[in-house]
């Protein structure tokens, strides 16, 4: 396994992002909308807002842009808010290892605002915005599906025991959400099956974010261990 | 405005509401009859019981696809361990049902 340089992650981040459809907003991007993004985090957290610049990266869906373009006081926030962003905390900006499982992990939300757009429109976007803000196993659910994203980088990328990796998931999923037991264990079960998943030599599903990341930089030239060269082939 | 917002906090809140809320929003998995905890591969996709509210879902495990669906195992999805889990697994690991 070889490091994967912050270059070659940032601009694979670059490209995943651009083929997403999404802006990407880097710590070093216009301040405006991180800032009123961390101060949102800040509120539906325990974290302070220092530690959400640090420590969180998230996802800013399409409901945001279409709110933005019907109110006419947030126009300094429009020109960025023309499309959905992933805004990328400075931790995950600073290491090449983290940033690719943090976008697979954002671009995992962007899908879930694809399918849901695509079921009945805004309409559908509100509701699962809703959704997600109140009803805490659905919120957890999301996030720990994603967070099995940031399992699979540290096992590929950072060369973690995959019980190891899922421990550093189930503390962030813990500390990041205030929720309930009940909650967290449904997080908790896609971390875990993701765990077992990269034990048995596979990785968690066909198709995902967080596998077109690791092709990506597999298709510019960085090198997997020998035990996931296959399944990047 | 303030207190109609306070009361639409208030309902939301309330599990009835928000189960109500979860039934109609696609991509968020239907009511189902199974045991919290159960664990089993669904089209070769790794899921689990959790019954929250007093409502059981069976919850897909891995994250979505291009097309939106919860992304299938590439070989196989197999049920093992204690406590049972469901997760991917090289095809000679065997499929479960």
């Amino acid at each position: 396994m070889t490091i994967v340089p912050i270059d070659l992650a940032r601009t694979v981040a670059a490209s995943e992002c651009a083929a997403a459809g999404v802006t990407l907003v880097t710590p070093d991007s216009p301040s405006l909308l991180r800032s009123a993004a961390y101060l949102s985090v800040a509120a539906l957290t325990p974290l302070t807002v220092a530690e959400a610049r640090e420590r969180v990266s998230l996802y800013v869906p399409s409901l945001v842009s279409d709110v933005a373009a019907l109110i006419a006081g947030v126009t300094t926030l429009a020109p960025m808010l023309d499309k959905p962003a992933v805004i990328v905390g400075e931790r995950a900006w600073s290491e090449g290892n983290v940033l690719a499982g943090v976008i697979g992990h954002e671009l995992g939300h962007r899908r879930r605002d694809v399918a849901t757009r695509g079921a009945c429109g805004v309409v559908c976007s509100a509701l699962w915005g809703v959704t997600y803000l109140a009803h805490p196993a659905v919120r957890l659910w999301e996030e720990g599906t994603c967070m099995t994203s940031d399992v699979t980088a540290a096992v590929i990328l950072r060369d973690l025991a995959p019980d190891a990796a899922a421990d550093e998931a189930q503390r962030a999923l813990r500390s990041i959400y205030s929720a309930d037991p009940a909650s967290l264990a449904i997080g908790g079960d896609a971390i875990e099956s993701c765990a077992a998943s990269l034990r048995a030599g596979v990785l968690h599903g066909k198709g995902t974010a967080i596998e077109s990341v690791l092709r990506a930089l597999v298709a510019r030239g960085w090198m997997p261990s020998t035990r996931w060269a296959k399944a990047l082939a | 405005m303030m207190r109609a917002l306070l009361v639409a906090a208030a309902l939301v809140a309330c599990g009835p509401v928000r189960n109500t809320l979860a039934t109609v929003t696609p991509t968020v998995p239907a009511s189902a009859s199974c045991v919290d905890g159960a664990a089993r591969c669904a089209a070769g996709v790794p899921e689990s019981c959790r019954v929250y509210d007093g409502v059981a879902r069976w919850w897909p495990l891995t994250p979505l696809t291009v097309d939106g669906g919860a992304a299938a195992c590439g070989e196989v999805c197999v049920v093992d361990g204690t406590p049972a889990r469901a997760h991917c697994a090289t095809a000679d690991a065997g499929v479960s049902p």
